[in-house]
C-alpha cells in the first residue's frame, strides 16, 4: 500500500481512538453537569433526555436560605484547607526529601520505608483515634483538624516523589553556589528550589485533590465552623434519594476550579513527574 | 522502593568525596528528616500503634465497660469467619484486575496522547477528568448511568438493539464496579506514565528506526525497559489505594448483592463505624496492611531485577 | 522553622473559627424531608423564644455515626439528638438525659410512639415523626382493571399479576442489599404472622413456618417479574422514581414518599395514588388486618450538652400539639401527636391522614437489641441472596437464623 495512505489511515485512526477515549472518560461527569441544570422531573427519566429548556432553579435551591451562606463558607474551608495543606506539605516534605536524595544519612532506606508503610494503614482506622485526640487538644470542627490528617497523608507520597526529583538536579549548580558563597540552606532556597518548580507542581496536584476531595475526615471531623465543599455535596443525600439536580450543582462548583487548575499547569506536572519520579 | 534501593547503593568514591564537602554539617541530614518524622509519627504512627493495641483487644467503642484483651483472639475471630476471609480474597482479586487493567490502558493511553496531534494539551488535560473528581460523587454519577430502567448505559445498549442488563445485579456487579474503578483510576497511571515517556531520548528511537525494528518491537526492547520503574512506581500506588477501596463500592451497591461485592474496605467500615467494633475494624487494617506490604515487596523485588536485565 | 511557622497557621486558624454563641443549640438531622421539617421547627422556636438552634442536615448513616462519635467522647458540641426509633435507641439511650415524666406532659403523644424512647423504664426522648410503611397504589391502574386495594396477599400477588404488562412492573421494592432490603421484607413478614425475635429478644424467630412463606412469598415476586428488573439494585429512592415515572403499580414504602410521587413538579402520575387503609394480610393467621412497621423519629438531650434546660424546652416545644400541627400542615409531617389527626386543616392538606393512621394502627416496630445493626447486615446479606437466587429461601433463612443467633 502506498505508505502515504497508511499514515492517512493511521491519522483517522489516532483520531477515533482520541474521541472513543475523550467520551469513555468526560461522559459521566458531563452526565452529572447536566443534571445540575435540568428539570428535575426529567433528571432520572426514560428515555434519557439530552434536549431540554436548561433550568438554574438547582442552583437557586443550592443558594436559597441560608444556603448560600453556607456553601460560601465551605467553599472558602476547601479553598484553605486544601492550600495549606499543599504548603505544609511541601514545607514538611522538601527537606525530607533533599535529606534522603542528596546527605544520604544512614539509615535513610529503612526511613524511606518506613514513610510510605506507615501510610498504608486505611485511613477510615484513623478517624477515631484522631476525633479523641483533636477532642482532648479542642479543636474537632476547625480547619487544623482537616489539616492534620490531610498533611500526614500526603507526605509520604510527596516525599517520594521530591526525592526522585532532587536526585535528577545537576549537583555542579548547588555546589557552584555553595563555592559562591551561599550557604547550604541558601543554596536550597535559591537554586535548588526554583529548579524544582514542576515538580512541586506536581506534588501538590495530588496533595490538592486528596484535600479537595475528602469525605473520610470531613465528614466526621466537622460539624459547622469547618464544613468543606464534599461534606456539602454529601448532603444532597436525602432520605428520598439522591437530589440529582443539586449534587450536580455542587460538583460542577467543586470540579470546576480543579479542571482550570489542571489546564494550566498539566504541562508542568507531566514535566514534573518525568524529571522527578521518574529517575528515581 | 526505588529510591531506597538508591540510598543504601555505595557509590564511587568521588561521589564520597564531594558528599563529604557538601554535608559540613553531619546533623543537618536528621534535622532535616525531623518535620516529616514528627508529622507522621504524631498523624500516622500514633493512631497505628493505638491500632495495634486495639487489635488485641476486645473492644466496642459504645460498651467501654467490657473491654477486655483477648491476645490474638480477634485475628482467630477474623481468619475462622468465612466472610473475613472471602472479602480479603475478593479484595485481592478485586485490586489484580482493576490495577492491570488501569496499567494496560494507562499505558496505551500514554502512548496515544504522546502523539503529536492538533489539540493535544486540551485532550490530555479532559483525559484526567475522571481522577479529578471525588469518589462519592464518581459513585453517584455511575449509579445514576448503570440505573436499570432509566439509565444512560442501557439506554445506549439498547440503540444496539442489546436488551437491557442489570448492571449492579447479582452477575454483572462485580465487573460494574470495576469499571468505575478503572474509570477513575487509570488516569493516574496514564499521567504517570505520561512523565516516564519524556524520559526516552528521541535518538534511541530514531536509531532503532533506522535499524528497522517494527514499531511493537521498539516498544518492547527500548521503550519498554526505560519506563519500567516508572511502571512500577504506579503500580505500587494503584495496588496501595485499591487495596482498601471503600467509596465507590460502598456508593454502588453497599457490598452486595449477597456480599458479591464485599470487599475489606467495606468491610472495615462495617466494623468500625456500623458496630463500632474498633477491635476488629483495628485487626482488618493491621492485616490489610500485611497484605499491602508483602504485595509492595514483591513488586520491589520484581523491581530490582527489572534493574539489573 | 516550618514546625513555628505550622502552629502560628494552625492557632490563628483555630481562633478566627471560634466564637459562636455560648447559647445556640446544635443538632443534627437526616437530610431530606425530616431535615427541612426540623429546620422549620427551629425557626419556629427562635423566632418564639429567641434561642437560635443550628440544624445541620447529613445523610442519615452520618448522623449516626457523627452523633455516637460527639456522644461518647462526651464533647457537648451537639446538644440535641435525633434518635431514629428503636434502631439508634439502645446505642443512645445510656448518652442522653432523662426526660421527667412528672413534670413533661406525654399524654398528648400517641403512646405507642413515646414507648419507641423508653429505655430501661426511663423516658429519653420524645417522638416528633413518624415513619410508617404503607402501600402506595396506582388508583388509574387498580380502576381500570376493576381491582380494588388488596386485603390479602393473594389479592396482592393477583394484582401484581394483572397489572405488570405494557412497561408497567407490578410492585416495586428496594432490593438493595442493606437496610432497605430488610425494612422492605419486615412488612411481607409482620402481616403473614411472623417475628423477628422470639418475646424475650434472645434468639431469631423468622425462620418459622410464617417467615418461610412470607420469604418466599416475597422473593416469588421477583422470581415470577411482578418487579423491575432492576430492583434487586433499588434503595427507597428509586421505588419513588420507579412510581413517579409511571414504571410501577404498587410499592410499599415509608408514608411521607406519597408526597414526593404525588408531586406535580417530579411525577408524571401526580393525582393518580391512592394509600391503602390496611396492608394485606394471611387469611390463614387469623389477623385480620396486615401488620406493618412502624418508627419514626424522636429527639433527645444529650447528658453531655452544656445546654440542658433550653435544649429540654426545644423538644417539648417540638412534640406540642400545635408545632405538631404546623410542622404537619406546612411541612408534611407526618405527626406523633394524637390529636393532629383529626384537625380539619391537616385532613384538608393530607386526606390520606385517616388511611395513614389506619394503616399504623396495628404496626409494631423492629426489635430493641444492643445487635440490631449486625442483625440487620446479616438479614440483608441472607435476603440479598434469596431475592438473587443465590439461595434458596430455606438456605437464606437457615444461615440467617444461625448468624443471628450467634451476634445475639
Amino acid at each position: 500500500m502506498n505508505p502515504s495512505v497508511v499514515r492517512l489511515l493511521e491519522k483517522y485512526l489516532i483520531g477515533l481512538c482520541v474521541i472513543a477515549v475523550i467520551l469513555f472518560t468526560v461522559f459521566p461527569l458531563a452526565w452529572i453537569i447536566l443534571t445540575s441544570v435540568k428539570p428535575a422531573n426529567i433528571a432520572v427519566s426514560y428515555p434519557p433526555r439530552f434536549f431540554f429548556t436548561p433550568t438554574l432553579e438547582h442552583y437557586g435551591l443550592l443558594l436559597s436560605g441560608s444556603g448560600g451562606e453556607v456553601l460560601g463558607k465551605a467553599f472558602i474551608n476547601s479553598i484553605l484547607t486544601t492550600g495549606i495543606s499543599m504548603i505544609v506539605t511541601l514545607l514538611v516534605a522538601c527537606p525530607a526529601a533533599y535529606s534522603l536524595s542528596r546527605l544520604k544519612p544512614a539509615g535513610g532506606a529503612a526511613i524511606v520505608v518506613f514513610i510510605i508503610g506507615v501510610r498504608m494503614l486505611p485511613p477510615i482506622v484513623l478517624v477515631v483515634p484522631l476525633f479523641r485526640i483533636f477532642q482532648s487538644w479542642g479543636i474537632t470542627d476547625t480547619q487544623t483538624a482537616l489539616i492534620i490528617p490531610y498533611v500526614g497523608l500526603s507526605v509520604p507520597l510527596a516525599t517520594w516523589m521530591m526525592i526522585g526529583f532532587f536526585l535528577n538536579l545537576p549537583k555542579e549548580l548547588e555546589e557552584a553556589a555553595m563555592i559562591d558563597g551561599c550557604g547550604r540552606i541558601k543554596a536550597f532556597w535559591h537554586v535548588i528550589l526554583p529548579l524544582a518548580a514542576p515538580g512541586l507542581a506536581a506534588t501538590s496536584i495530588f496533595t490538592g485533590l486528596l484535600a479537595w476531595n475528602d469525605l473520610v475526615f470531613s465528614l466526621p471531623l466537622t460539624t459547622v465552623d469547618a464544613v468543606t465543599l464534599p461534606v456539602i455535596a454529601s448532603r444532597m443525600r436525602v432520605e428520598e434519594g439522591v437530589l440529582w439536580g443539586q449534587l450536580g450543582a455542587v460538583s460542577t462548583i467543586m470540579i470546576i476550579p480543579v479542571i482550570l487548575l489542571t489546564f494550566f499547569v498539566q504541562r508542568h506536572i507531566v514535566q514534573g513527574i518525568a524529571s522527578g519520579a521518574v529517575k528515581g | 522502593m526505588i529510591i531506597a534501593s538508591r540510598t543504601v547503593v555505595p557509590k564511587a568514591s568521588s561521589r564520597r568525596r564531594t558528599r563529604r564537602l557538601l554535608s559540613s554539617d553531619n546533623s543537618l541530614p536528621y534535622l532535616l528528616l525531623v518535620p516529616a518524622l514528627i508529622a507522621l509519627g504524631c498523624i500516622l504512627v500514633v493512631p497505628l500503634i493505638y491500632n495495634i493495641w486495639l487489635s488485641f483487644h476486645e473492644y466496642n467503642l459504645l460498651r467501654p465497660a467490657r473491654n477486655t484483651f483477648v491476645g490474638f483472639g480477634n485475628y482467630l475471630k477474623v481468619i475462622q469467619d468465612p466472610a473475613h476471609v472471602s472479602s480479603l480474597f475478593l479484595t485481592v482479586r478485586f485490586t489484580a484486575i482493576t490495577v492491570l487493567a488501569e496499567v494496560i490502558l494507562g499505558t496505551s493511553l500514554a502512548l496515544l496522547l504522546n502523539l503529536p496531534f492538533p489539540g493535544n494539551h486540551f485532550v490530555r488535560t479532559l483525559v484526567l477528568v475522571p481522577m479529578l473528581i471525588s469518589e462519592v460523587v464518581a459513585g453517584l454519577s455511575w449509579r445514576l448511568i448503570y440505573h436499570t430502567e432509566f439509565g444512560l448505559l442501557n439506554y445506549l445498549i439498547g440503540l444496539f438493539g442489546l436488551s437491557p442488563q442489570v448492571w449492579l445485579g447479582p452477575d454483572l456487579a462485580l465487573p460494574s464496579v470495576m469499571i468505575v474503578e478503572i474509570w477513575q483510576h487509570t488516569p493516574f497511571v496514564t499521567l504517570i506514565m505520561l512523565a516516564g515517556l519524556q524520559t526516552v531520548p528521541r535518538e534511541l528511537l530514531e536509531s532503532s528506526m533506522m535499524d528497522g525494528a517494527s514499531r511493537w518491537q521498539r516498544f518492547r526492547y527500548v521503550v519498554l525497559p526505560l519506563i519500567t520503574p516508572i511502571l512500577l512506581l504506579a503500580l505500587v500506588f494503584r495496588t496501595m489505594f485499591t487495596l482498601r477501596v471503600f467509596a465507590p463500592v460502598w456508593v454502588l451497591t453497599g457490598g452486595g448483592p449477597a456480599d458479591s461485592t464485599l470487599v475489606i474496605g467495606v468491610d472495615i467500615y462495617r466494623a468500625a463505624f456500623r458496630y463500632y467494633n474498633l477491635g476488629i475494624a483495628a485487626t482488618l487494617s493491621i492485616i490489610l496492611l500485611a497484605v499491602t506490604l508483602a504485595i509492595t515487596l514483591v513488586y520491589m523485588r520484581l523491581l530490582r531485577r527489572e534493574a539489573l536485565t | 522553622m516550618f514546625r513555628r511557622l505550622f502552629f502560628a497557621a494552625a492557632v490563628s486558624i483555630t481562633l478566627g473559627a471560634g466564637g459562636v454563641h455560648a447559647q445556640t443549640l446544635t443538632m443534627l438531622v437526616s437530610s431530606g424531608g425530616s431535615g427541612r421539617t426540623f429546620e422549620a421547627a427551629a425557626k419556629h422556636f427562635s423566632a418564639a423564644t429567641g434561642i437560635p438552634v443550628n440544624v445541620i442536615q447529613n445523610p442519615y448513616a452520618e448522623v449516626r455515626e457523627k452523633q455516637l462519635l460527639e456522644l461518647v467522647g462526651k464533647t457537648g458540641n451537639l446538644d440535641v439528638i435525633s434518635v431514629d426509633g428503636t434502631i439508634w435507641m439502645p446505642e443512645v439511650a445510656p448518652f442522653l438525659d432523662p426526660i421527667d415524666e412528672q413534670t413533661t406532659d406525654t399524654k398528648h403523644l400517641i403512646p405507642s410512639m413515646v414507648d419507641l424512647f423508653r429505655a430501661d423504664g426511663k423516658l429519653v426522648a420524645l417522638p416528633v415523626r413518624i415513619a410508617g410503611w404503607v402501600l402506595i397504589y396506582r388508583k388509574d391502574l387498580f380502576d381500570a382493571a376493576g381491582l380494588k386495594p388488596p386485603t390479602t396477599w393473594e389479592e396482592f400477588r393477583f394484582a401484581a399479576r394483572t397489572l405488570t404488562k405494557d412497561g408497567v412492573y407490578g410492585f416495586a421494592p428496594a432490593l438493595r442489599q442493606g437496610n432497605y432490603l430488610v425494612v422492605q421484607w419486615i412488612p411481607f413478614l409482620f402481616s403473614h404472622g411472623g417475628q423477628i425475635l422470639n418475646k424475650e429478644r434472645t434468639a431469631a424467630a423468622f425462620n418459622s413456618p410464617e417467615g418461610i412463606k412470607a420469604t418466599q412469598f416475597f422473593v416469588d415476586l421477583v422470581r415470577d417479574g411482578l418487579v423491575p428488573p432492576g430492583a434487586t439494585a433499588y434503595e427507597q429512592s428509586d421505588i419513588i422514581t420507579a412510581i413517579s415515572q409511571g414504571i410501577a403499580a404498587m410499592a410499599l414504602t415509608y408514608s411521607p414518599y406519597f408526597l414526593n410521587m404525588n408531586n406535580p413538579k417530579e411525577s408524571k402520575v401526580a393525582g393518580k395514588l391512592a394509600i391503602a387503609p390496611s396492608l394485606p394480610r394471611d387469611p390463614a393467621t387469623g389477623m385480620t388486618t396486615g401488620r406493618t412497621l412502624i418508627s419514626g423519629w424522636g429527639f433527645g438531650v444529650a447528658a453531655s450538652s452544656r445546654n440542658k434546660k433550653e435544649a429540654h424546652q426545644f423538644i417539648q416545644f417540638v412534640a406540642s400539639d400545635a408545632e405538631q400541627k404546623r410542622l404537619a400542615v406546612e411541612n408534611n409531617n407526618a405527626p406523633t401527636a394524637s390529636a393532629v389527626y383529626k384537625d380539619p386543616d391537616y385532613l384538608k392538606v393530607f386526606p390520606a391522614a385517616a388511611d395513614v393512621q389506619g394503616a399504623l394502627a396495628s404496626a409494631s416496630d423492629r426489635p430493641l437489641v444492643e445487635s440490631w445493626t449486625m442483625i440487620e447486615d446479616i438479614l440483608a446479606r441472607e435476603l440479598s441472596a434469596a431475592v438473587t437466587g443465590t439461595k434458596t429461601v430455606k438456605e437464606a433463612l437457615d444461615a440467617a437464623e444461625k448468624a443471628v443467633n450467634a451476634a445475639l
